[in-house]
């Protein structure tokens, strides 16, 4: 049965919307926390107040896809314009939620709003090494998923958005391969591919965006393109989404970090067999850095699996709790022709 | 146990962090460009790292809190308790060319201990991943010499030591797995294997410890990360490739499911030699005095101080204000009343 572009687009934005908020709860917790707290989390919660998203309603998403979804507004204002500075301001923008901004920017975005807006860090000991091998962080790949629909299936304008969106935050190697992987695995996914051409395709932008990556600072760390092999590898070989979870956080953190948290985001796609609903659940409950892997996996399956298969009352829910109307914005983002200069 | 062994767990651990201040933060390849090529001796640390100003054959924190850590246990009868834990801290703290290079989690810990805590500006979440870090398995590998090679012993004395910094199931688990495998390397008959093996043992009894005892944090197994770091050290063709594999696959930075992992690749790659394994540690990348402190005590106790150049004790002793040969004397002392040297 063909799934039109459209309502692909509508599967990823809900997909990640639907992780970002379901994972929000449980984040940092350990696996067997949360099932303690909560049982196996699938339904939409209230985060507690020792969470990053104390506050927020069951079903409010967080900065992974507010971030997306402010960035894809900026796109639409500019008529579909790609560039450093619809970049730049798409993170002023969201900057201007300041509970947003101050429940949820880490140190690196806080400290590149705060040079955008003219404020200058104030706490600059004169001292910075080398590297900062923290920036290696996960946070391109957790935004750019929906973003990379405005490429409609086209590599090669998908991973130019990538970058463009991704590189002023996240421009080194490690940061870069993770959200290239997410950016061309959501692009494969609307051209109407299989899940074992979408983990290919993960794998390819992976290598791509290292590239793109070294052009940007240093950083030491593990290989993301490697480790993500190794991941889709133990998801494939799993006997269930609940074993792969398990092998998958025993050889890997699912922390912030791009080549621990990306590579077992793909892992869960892989072992759930593309189930976007199964494995959407399986990353809001591995414990730690629960909702950017639901909201990286959630983007990818839900574009592979198209709008339909999330129940009515998900779509209700978020649209409620976020103040969105996500099929329309699909429609919006269907309808513009993204230009890359 | 002898005294080779335990003056070679020291000048090892100490001449392993001397070496990588100067290489560490660097990926491989900057350190390959910017010193020339594999380095295997002491540099002057770079203006651009943690250590700059100073000189080159200079510690950081990773030896001289453990250096502090022994001799507390030593005026202690070679007993380890939480208050020569803490005397030790404090102690440490008190020398600046030594507190500057503080790190994040043990930082913390002795502000607490100091009763004062950091008017917490930034909210911390109820689970706090970002504390498993590296910092007790960087100290751990001497605190088994009080051991007398009794992996248990040594297990148990580095919770002791190490829970008043990182009291969680992954940094102990890190540090359990390096205490173990010295203790191991320290007796007379074992292979690399024991040592390796033994290494896996801490890190599933530290993990335990840490769940049972202190707090339970996400993080990888270290255990199962150690026997993929080995499988990797030994299927490569040499220490160069090794480190490559090694740090694609594992990393080597500041989170004890990296650090320690890595130190025992570099073993397995190592076929025993402290130097060769001091060098991979070194070259390897990004928290490289850490990695290689561990390895150069673990190797070190394994092949006594005469696997080391002549110059080693010497540098280090010229450049830092310790005495490797009277603290190692001191705990071998200790060691014969006690019937532990064999």
């Amino acid at each position: 049965m063909e799934i039109s572009l459209k309502d692909r687009i509508a599967g990823c934005l809900i997909g990640a919307a639907y992780g970002d908020a379901l994972g929000a709860p449980t984040e940092n917790r350990t696996r067997e926390q949360i099932f303690e707290k909560w049982g196996y989390v699938q339904e939409f919660l209230a985060p507690p107040e020792d969470v990053f998203a104390r506050g927020n309603a069951a079903g409010q998403v967080t900065d992974d896809f507010s971030m997306a979804y402010v960035t894809i507004q900026e796109i639409l204002k500019a008529e579909g314009r790609v560039n450093e500075e619809v970049a730049k301001q798409a993170l002023l923008e969201w900057a201007k939620n300041e509970r947003f901004l101050e429940q949820f920017a880490g140190p690196t975005s806080k400290k590149f709003i705060n040079r955008l807006r003219g404020i200058d860090a104030t706490e600059q000991k004169g001292f910075e090494p080398v590297n900062d091998n923290r920036r290696a962080s996960n946070g391109g790949a957790m935004k750019i998923g929906p973003v990379a629909c405005m490429g409609k299936g086209n590599t090669g304008k998908t991973l130019k958005i990538a970058e463009i969106i991704c590189f002023p935050t996240h421009g080194n190697p490690i940061a870069m391969s993770a959200a290239c992987a997410v950016a061309n695995a959501v692009c494969s996914a609307l051209k109407g591919n299989d899940l074992y051409q979408i983990l290919q395709d993960a794998l390819d932008g992976a290598e791509k965006g290292e590239k793109i990556g070294e052009r940007g600072a240093v950083v030491a760390g593990p290989s993301m393109k490697k480790r993500l092999k190794i991941a889709i590898a133990m998801g494939i070989s799993s006997e269930n989404v609940s074993d792969a979870m398990d092998i998958l956080r025993k050889y890997f953190d699912c922390s912030g970090m791009a080549a621990d948290s990306v590579p077992v985001s793909f892992g869960l796609m892989a072992a759930a067999e593309g189930d976007a609903l199964q494995a959407i659940e399986a990353a809001a409950n591995i414990g730690n850095d629960t909702d950017t892997m639901a909201t990286i996996v959630g983007a990818v399956l839900g574009a592979y699996r198209g709008k339909d298969v999330f129940p009515e009352r998900v779509l209700k829910r978020l649209n409620e709790a976020n103040g969105y109307d996500l099929e329309d914005l699909a429609e919006q983002m269907e309808n513009v022709t993204v230009t890359v200069r | 146990m002898n005294y080779d062994k335990i003056l070679g767990c020291l000048l090892g651990a100490a001449a392993g962090d001397a070496m990588g201040a100067a290489t560490e933060t660097r990926n491989r390849e900057q350190i390959e460009e910017y010193f020339g090529g594999y380095v295997k001796k002491f540099f002057t640390p770079p203006e651009d790292t943690f250590a700059h100003g100073c000189e080159k054959g200079q510690i950081t924190d990773d030896f001289s809190i453990a250096y502090l850590n022994c001799c507390e246990i030593v005026k202690n009868g070679g007993v380890a308790t939480e208050d020569v834990a803490k005397k030790a801290l404090l102690k440490w703290y008190d020398v600046p060319q030594f507190s500057r290079f503080a790190g994040p989690t043990t930082k913390a810990a002795i502000h607490t201990m100091m009763g004062q805590q950091k008017k917490e500006t930034t909210f911390t979440p109820a689970v706090d991943n970002g504390k498993g870090t590296n910092g007790a398995a960087m100290k751990a590998s001497p605190l088994a010499l009080f051991s007398g090679g009794n992996v248990d012993q040594a297990i148990e004395d580095t919770l002791i030591m190490c829970r008043v910094t990182h009291n969680n199931n992954v940094a102990l688990s890190g540090a359990c797995a390096v205490a173990a495998a010295t203790a191991a390397a320290l007796k007379k008959e074992s292979k690399l294997e024991d040592i390796i093996k033994a290494g896996v043992y801490g890190a599933v009894k530290g993990d335990e410890a840490g769940r049972r005892d202190g707090k339970e944090i996400c993080g990888p197994s270290i255990a199962k990360r150690i026997q993929k770091a080995v499988e990797i050290g030994m299927t490569s063709r040499g220490m160069k490739e090794a480190i490559c594999g090694i740090e694609d696959y594992i990393g080597s930075g500041l989170m004890a499911a990296e650090a320690v992992p890595a130190v025992f690749g570099i073993i397995a790659a190592s076929g025993g030699s402290a130097l060769e394994g001091i060098f991979g540690a070194v070259n390897i990348g990004d928290d490289t005095d850490t990695v290689a402190t561990m390895v150069g005590g673990i190797l070190g106790a394994w092949e006594g101080a005469k696997a080391f150049p002549e110059e080693y004790l010497t540098i280090i002793h010229e450049h830092n204000p310790i005495d490797l040969k009277k603290l190692a004397g001191q705990i071998w002392e200790l060691a014969e009343r006690e019937g532990k040297n064999v």
